[in-house]
């Protein structure tokens, strides 16, 4: 070959190498912004999410209870409630954001997409925080039972439920209505002494059987049990928690499983037990400095100190025994307004 | 030969001049991507602290209620005592760190007397403070003597 043509072939190699690197620099490049994008629509969606879930807490900050509808986008989002660490988290990723002093009730994953929020504030009896309750717009909420049932609880949850999520209600798992309800997911609530569900279901079902003392309604303490129904047509029960106030009803509803249910009531029953301290110290000091009067005395906030006190010691295995409490401890409130005395709360 | 050799410098130094420019203009990117970031982080902090101010807003610690129901912007006095009492309490801090994090929080009354109650400070040494701190006018309840007092809340996030 003659020198020439070689330096010449040299030179086309030399060239492609050259090429090649640059080539490989920029497609580098590309991907790497790529990357970063998919990164910061991530961390976009976890801070819509955050700042719209700090907004549905602070709308019900001067009412009891709110509802609406919002789009999750961009992202896919984990509810992680633990007793070492709660925060809601971009799946697959390492963006998140505590969560330990909100209260959610919800899927442990949120896929994008319509969600239904309803916001109500958990009154133990002074506002203790509020629940959030989040499900996907179209799930199924299922009232099985009649409307003579129970004296009519459960029509009285079916009408505490907002207008805006899907409500049905069933005679049993015969029901032509029930063959007839096409959703995504299907969460079946019930106020029954034992559950016969015989009917095979394919697709993601819960049932919630709520069961009050004694005496109790829904709105007050009482039992929860916690279903999973199988296509074999079994009803396995997968766990049992109490509960104290219709808030704490709703939460069992709403949230995937017991466990979350637990997390989450430990979360609001200790935030309940700080603020029972703070209330009981300010009685104290009302107590001391009420200026004595024939309809208003120190005497007249001795027994909500003394149930204050008592409310330090709730838990979530005890809570529902505290339903009387609260109501006397709302009572003894009630009536220092009547005398026009200094209140509580 | 060196009719070959001088192409193959010239081809040379061609890329690479190339590679000059493109290093160039990735660095000016760079820089004005940086610029660009330091301006979104001073922007972020004064959201943070807006954030907290808004977050002390809503929590029903401080606030007047009447059976039950919170009154905008409006304080009551025992609790801010109460409040201003158990700051330096190490449970009280660790409590309403999780709220606030690194945040100092005070109440200053201004009329009819002045009296200051802080009620929550929590500062690492190394941080610095976040842009201005934040103002809301409020009231302070004495249910005590049923009177209003005229105040501010100060609202300041360390990073």
């Amino acid at each position: 070959m003659k020198r020439g043509s070689l330096s010449i072939q040299f030179n086309w190699i030399f060239i492609l190498i050259a090429g090649a690197v640059l080539f490989a620099f920029f497609i580098g490049i590309t991907m790497y912004q790529g990357d970063q994008a998919k990164k910061e629509r991530q961390y976009n969606s976890l801070v819509n999410f955050e700042a719209t879930l700090s907004n549905i807490e602070q709308s019900v900050t001067n009412s009891k209870e709110s509802f609406r509808t919002f789009q999750v986008n961009g992202a896919e989002f984990e509810n992680i409630c633990d007793d070492i660490i709660s925060e809601i988290k971009v799946r697959d990723s390492d963006f998140s954001f505590p969560s330990t002093t909100s209260i959610m009730f919800s899927k442990e994953y949120l896929e994008p997409g319509s969600k239904d929020v309803w916001v109500s504030n958990w009154d133990a009896p002074f506002r203790v925080s509020p629940f959030v309750f989040m499900d996907d717009r179209g799930t199924a909420f299922i009232f099985w039972g009649n409307e003579e049932y129970e004296n009519g609880e459960l029509n009285k949850l079916n009408d505490a439920f907002p207008k805006g999520f899907s409500k049905y209600n069933i005679t049993g798992p015969n029901d032509p209505i029930f063959n007839n309800i096409v959703a995504k997911r299907y969460v079946i609530i019930t106020m029954q002494s034992t559950i016969s569900w015989g009917k095979g279901v394919d697709g993601e079902f819960k049932l919630i059987n709520i069961i009050p003392d004694s005496g109790s309604r829904f709105e007050g303490g009482g039992k929860i049990d916690f279903y999973e129904l199988t296509s074999e047509s079994q009803a396995i029960r997968t766990g049992s928690s109490r509960f104290l106030k219709r808030e704490s009803v709703f939460g069992a509803i709403f949230a995937e499983n017991k466990e979350m249910y637990d997390c989450n009531m430990r979360k609001a029953v200790s935030r309940l037990k700080w603020l029972a301290e703070f209330h009981h110290n300010k009685a104290k000091e009302l107590k001391a400095n009420t200026v004595l009067t024939d309809s208003c005395n120190s005497a007249h906030y001795i027994n909500t100190i003394t149930q204050l006190s008592s409310l330090q010691t709730i838990t979530i295995a005890n809570m529902d025994t505290f339903n009387d409490k609260t109501s006397t401890i709302d009572e003894l409130n009630a009536d220092l307004v009547k005398r026009s005395c200094p209140v509580i709360y | 030969m060196k009719k070959s050799q001088i192409q193959l410098g010239e081809s040379t130094a061609v890329v690479i001049i190339i590679i000059v420019f493109i290093f160039l203009g990735l660095v000016i990117y760079f820089q004005f991507w940086k610029a660009d970031q330091t301006t979104k982080n001073e922007e972020q902090r004064e959201i943070l602290a807006i954030e907290l101010a808004t977050k002390v807003s809503y929590l029903p610690e401080p606030h007047c209620t009447f059976q039950g129901t919170a009154s905008s912007n409006c304080y009551d006095k025992i609790k801010l005592e109460f409040m201003n009492a158990s700051r330096n309490n190490t449970k009280w801090r660790n409590y309403y760190y999780d709220y606030f994090g690194y945040a100092k929080i005070e109440m200053t009354q201004v009329y009819p007397y002045e009296i200051n109650y802080i009620l929550y400070e929590n500062q690492k040494d190394e941080l610095s403070q976040s842009g201005q701190p934040v103002f809301i006018p409020s009231r302070i309840y004495n249910s005590l003597t049923d009177t209003y007092a005229f105040a501010y809340l100060t609202v300041t996030k360390y990073t």
